[in-house]
């Protein structure tokens, strides 16, 4: 049973998860940038936070917070980054691409750089839809498993880096399949006077390969960089340079149909 | 101001009376609401939002406007010192804003008094919606006529607005079943019934499509509204908004009934609110030859089907027609009505309170219902997309930007938009904002922030500073290109002409109408200048390659003549001649063009060539 959980629920399990695991052996290690420009870590002691001066120090990251509003996947990145930041001493992580898989990832601008980091951290996971669930409740066990894995780097899971996958080749037969079983959008990208002539399949959009050279980002019209791209053609030549352009511009999954 | 006569918003329902020159049709017709001022060249100054974030307090800004004065960045015209978001407490008091008292203790009147006693100017933020970005439930919506008389009492000068948590659209921070708002029905066919007169239409055999997105799917059509314009995915140049049209043809003039077999649904492509017009003229007119102006019979939610392919009768509309052939319209324009009502009833509330003094409006929409189009009647720069920086800085950290990505958030993609839109800005307009500057952040180097600093003054893009201040020194590398005179005259030239590019190599054909992406390329942009000479820029987007590019006058004369013919006001008078006397506005260097012909050879990648050229007498 997924219960929802409140802001000052939420603060309570980190504030545990901090003394739990600030007494055992491991310890907690906050990063210290020295003057010279190197790092060097301090073992964090329980006397440093009382849990009234925990809770408002971590709140402090995100005015206005109501301790009794229901907690919501953006409150979480607001205040896991700041015990990130603020408590841990951690540096952002600069490559953050891993995040981009999430399909939810633009759409609050003043967390896209929160939720990238606690997701490209490990501390929290996307939700089974591939969403980080920015506007919705989190729940209990999401929430409690987020504040071990803040203070345990160990138990943290680091999606690997969004890197470009091949690009994978199937038959028309195939295409047909995956079409018919779920969101696919694909691209014939023969001319307009080609496409108008013959369809190979039903719902098919035409982008002819001179125009995607051009304006690659065109692409995001029909999809964005989650959706599943098929390209077509009528001998597979220039199906196969359409699905190139489509993996240099990060779009994550991308089929090229042999003919 | 009569009551009768105000623009009105609500948090219950879309505005249902907008008032006709607020409607599609007039967006051609050049007309200006009261209030907003002409005339006015890009803005200069220093916003809150990329250097703080919400983060931002005033102890930083009152640094910010000194360290302004300090290193003399006013006298090159950067005055405006812009609160953006986070500087509200969260809950209304009495119906009125109030300040985070932790980050502003000040009253905004204090803190207005201080950037004026400054010399400089003060701006403020606020959005359409019911929130703001950040969350703060104090957006103007249903508030214009309070806020207004307050932003009088703080006496600001600039006022920035932007659209998260708007009600009635679908795109990004708003629920996506406000899709029913946005687009029409699916429709399968219209009957229009007479005396003895009864006809019906099918919406794909009959039907007439208009514009970019509405198609036909199967035996219906869909997709009739516009397209959201927040991402790099479409072209802002051309008709974005969609309608279904039929030629009926009717015996004599009177009334008929108009029947719909349509079906809803509240997701991108397929809504429930529909518009109903009939005109004879062209969708960009507002008055036909007999000076009839066009009539809208129906614009308003049609009870929603079972599912969007479950097609169902409308009841009956009333329309009326003339002998002979009349145009029937079906169509959703509400996406871009309804934001323009917002910022309209902000506008006539800033009107009637600033009757004294000037404010300027900063439209910041993110070019989700193609502003283009109609911010030129209540604003003074719209945003073109969304923000350039997703990685804004806080205190002690500077932020990040990058070059290029597949989203909003580079330079180019701001850049790639903002080079074709040309046709929509000028002194009698208002401007193209690809957002904020983002020199001075992690991840610009020296290189970048010239080429990003020319881009921004070449298209006439406000200018404003998004960096800590305390970051610059004076004659620093950032400095040197924050405050180079001559490259910021081109963004104040007097002329108000955004540059055209007439140059492209990945766009031989119609560079400056071609949307362009891919920034394996060279562009050549051309500005006239109100001195008679011209700029010349060459920009390589490329991030890998050294890229060269030449450009004669001949082709610099045939875009001279289109730039003509769009700006009435007259451009620079150049002349065909033998000889130019050329600076380059980064290096200072002087030399002389015989023949003709601009060269830029060999320019590094991300790097460009900025030339103002004189023909020698």
């Amino acid at each position: 049973m997924k219960e929802n959980i409140s802001i000052g629920y939420f603060l309570g399990c980190l504030f545990d998860s901090f003394v739990s695991y600030i007494s055992t052996s491991r310890g907690i290690y906050r990063d210290n940038k020295t003057s010279y420009g190197g790092k060097d870590s301090i073992k964090l002691s329980k006397d440093d936070f009382s849990p009234n001066e925990f809770e408002e120090f971590v709140k402090s990251a995100a005015p206005g917070m109501d301790l009794g509003q229901e907690l919501l996947g953006r409150d979480a990145a607001f205040i896991l980054c700041n015990v990130c930041e603020n408590i841990l001493g951690e540096e952002n992580i600069k490559d953050w691409s891993a995040a981009l898989e999430l399909k939810d990832i633009y759409a609050c601008r003043l967390c896209v750089g929160k939720v990238a980091q606690i997701y490209a951290k490990g501390i929290m996971d996307a939700c089974e839809d591939n969403c980080f669930g920015i506007m919705r409740p989190v729940s209990e066990m999401r929430g409690k498993e987020a504040a071990l894995r803040v203070f345990n780097p160990e138990m943290r899971k680091i999606p690997p880096k969004n890197e470009n996958a091949g690009i994978q080749e199937i038959s028309l037969r195939e295409l047909q399949g995956l079409y018919a079983a779920g969101d696919f959008v694909i691209l014939d990208v023969r001319s307009k006077e080609e496409f108008s002539d013959k369809k190979f399949l039903e719902g098919t959009v035409n982008f002819p390969l001179e125009e995607l050279a051009v304006n690659p980002m065109g692409v995001f019209a029909f999809g964005d960089r989650n959706t599943s791209f098929a390209t077509i053609c009528s001998t597979g030549y220039r199906s196969r340079l359409a699905a190139k352009i489509l993996k240099d511009n990060n779009v994550k999954s991308v089929y090229c149909v042999q003919m | 101001m009569s009551t009768e006569n105000k623009i009105k918003t609500s948090i219950l329902a879309p505005e249902q009376n907008i008032p006709d020159k607020l409607k599609f049709d007039s967006f051609t017709d050049n007309k200006i609401l009261p209030g907003k001022r002409i005339n006015k060249l890009p803005a200069m100054g220093w916003n809150s939002w990329n250097a703080f974030g919400s983060g931002n307090t005033w102890a930083l800004t009152k640094v910010m406007a000194d360290r302004i004065k300090e290193l003399e960045l006013d006298k090159l015209g950067y005055v405006y010192v812009v609160l953006d978001d986070g500087c509200y407490c969260g809950q209304r008091k009495d119906g009125h804003l109030l300040p985070d008292t932790e980050k502003f203790p000040e009253d905004f009147g204090q803190i207005g008094e201080y950037i004026h006693s400054k010399g400089l100017k003060f701006g403020m933020y606020n959005d359409i919606g019911v929130k703001l970005c950040s969350g703060l439930e104090v957006g103007t919506c249903g508030h214009e006529d309070v806020d207004a008389a307050d932003y009088r009492r703080w006496d600001i000068d600039y006022l920035k607005v932007d659209n998260c948590y708007y009600l009635w659209d679908d795109a990004t921070f708003s629920d996506p079943e406000n899709a029913r708002f946005t687009y029409a029905p699916n429709i399968k066919e219209i009957t229009v019934i007479g005396e003895n007169f009864e006809q019906t239409f099918n919406a794909v055999r009959d039907g007439i499509l208009v514009g970019d997105g509405v198609s036909y799917k199967d035996d219906y059509v869909t997709n009739i509204g516009t397209f959201d314009g927040t991402g790099p995915a479409r072209t802002p140049v051309g008709d974005e908004s969609g309608e279904l049209r039929f030629e009926v043809t009717v015996p004599k003039e009177g009334s008929y009934s108009l029947k719909i077999l349509y079906a809803t649904g509240r997701k991108p492509g397929v809504g429930e609110w529909l518009q109903v017009s009939v005109g004879t003229f062209s969708v960009r007119k507002t008055e036909d030859e007999n000076g009839v102006g066009e009539c809208r019979y129906f614009d308003a939610l049609l009870p929603a089907t079972e599912d969007e392919e479950s097609f169902t009768m409308s009841e009956n509309i009333e329309i009326k027609l003339k002998e002979g052939t009349n145009i029937v319209r079906i169509m959703n324009h509400r996406r871009q009505e309804n934001v323009l009502n917002a910022y309209a009833a902000m506008m006539s509330e800033l009107a009637s309170n600033f009757t004294d003094k000037e404010v300027l409006l900063s439209i910041c929409e993110w070019g989700k219902t193609n502003p283009q189009n109609w911010g030129y009647k209540v604003g003074n720069s719209w945003r073109i997309l969304n923000d350039i920086t997703f990685n804004v800085g806080a205190d002690g950290d500077p932020g990040m930007a990058k070059w290029e990505g597949d989203y909003t958030d580079s330079i180019t993609s701001q850049y790639n938009k903002a080079v074709i839109m040309d046709e929509f800005a000028g002194l009698t307009k208002g401007w193209n904002d690809p957002d904020m500057l983002v020199i001075g952040m992690s991840g610009m180097d020296d290189i970048q922030n010239r080429t990003h600093m020319s881009m921004w003054c070449m298209l006439n893009s406000p200018l404003m500073l998004g960096m800590d201040l305390r970051n610059v020194q004076k004659n620093d590398p950032v400095y040197n290109v924050i405050a180079n005179e001559k490259v910021i005259a081109l963004n104040q030239d007097s002329l108000g002409i955004q540059a055209k590019r007439i140059y492209c190599d990945l766009a031989p054909e119609n560079p400056d109408k071609t949307y362009v992406t891919n920034n394996n390329r060279m562009d050549v942009c051309l500005k006239p200048l109100g001195d008679g000479s011209f700029a010349l820029a060459f920009f390589n987007l490329s991030a890998k390659e050294k890229k060269s590019a030449t450009v004669d006058i001949n082709l610099i004369n045939e875009y001279l003549g289109k730039i003509k013919t769009e700006n009435k006001h007259v451009c620079g008078n150049i002349k065909e001649t033998d000889s130019f006397t050329c600076e380059n506005l980064w290096t200072g260097e002087i030399f002389t063009v015989k023949g003709g012909r601009f060269e830029a050879e060999d320019i590094l990648p991300m790097d460009c060539l900025v030339l103002k050229v004189k023909a020698e007498s």
